[in-house]
């Protein structure tokens, strides 16, 4: 799915950029530029990040 | 006539919703164009300006009620980048609007406001419609699998 129209980036690049370690839409804007220009796609990207946080703290849990 | 400001909120919504769709449609219709699956082109084509009568069956609702239907507004935009990706996405979209209608029915049944309710259930209808040719895409997906599927998107019906 695009993500970011203005950029065209999709849920997989912005996935990726969350993996490498991109943690506030700023982080994820450099490093791959979603969500740079009109912010229309933010409240995705912070879903992203917020289903990201999620998963890590569910994999702790079963880790633990 | 003067609308309860909650019913407002709740058409403003749906409107957002709608308007939102319209544009998602529209642009799934010309990337299918643009793929050459004609079929499923004009699906999605008709599907967007199905959308659009609905925005504006909504607008002039809240209109009548005196209240300030919001164009301004819309939801992400959920633009697959494949076509099963596109009728996934598209029913996701489908399932949220169903449920957001019956609560809109409900909220207008609680509130006595049957015009309301019959404009909400009237939407309600087609987006159920639409849901289940979805369905259907999928089964037929599951029971063909995808390359059958997808060769007998590239004709339109005519």
């Amino acid at each position: 799915m695009v993500v970011c129209h203005c950029r065209s980036v999709n849920d997989r690049t912005v996935g990726a950029a969350i993996a490498d370690g991109a943690a506030s839409l700023e982080e994820i804007g450099a490093r791959c530029g979603a969500g740079t220009r009109c912010g229309g796609c933010r409240p995705m990207l912070d879903a992203l990040l917020g289903a990201a946080a999620r998963v890590t703290a569910t994999t702790v849990q079963h880790a633990a | 006539m003067r609308g309860d400001p909650e019913i407002i909120e709740m058409l403003n919504d749906v409107l957002t919703a709608e308007l939102t769709t319209i544009n998602q449609y529209f642009v799934d219709a010309k990337m299918f164009a643009n793929w050459g699956y004609e079929r499923l082109a004009d699906k999605f084509r008709d599907e967007s300006i199905d959308e659009m009568k609905d925005a504006e069956e909504l607008i002039e609702r809240i209109l009548y009620l005196d209240g300030t239907p919001n164009l301004q507004r819309l939801n992400p935009v959920r633009v697959g980048e494949t076509p099963v990706e596109k009728l996934t996405l598209a029913l996701e979209g489908e399932t949220e609007a169903i449920d957001r209608l019956n609560r809109g029915v409900a909220l207008a049944r609680e509130k006595g406001d049957t015009g309301t309710r019959d404009v909400l259930a009237e939407i309600l209808h087609g987006e159920e419609e639409f849901a289940d040719w979805l369905e259907q895409q999928f089964e037929l997906i599951r029971q063909v699998g995808d390359a059958l599927y997808l060769s007998q998107q590239i004709h339109d019906d005519d």
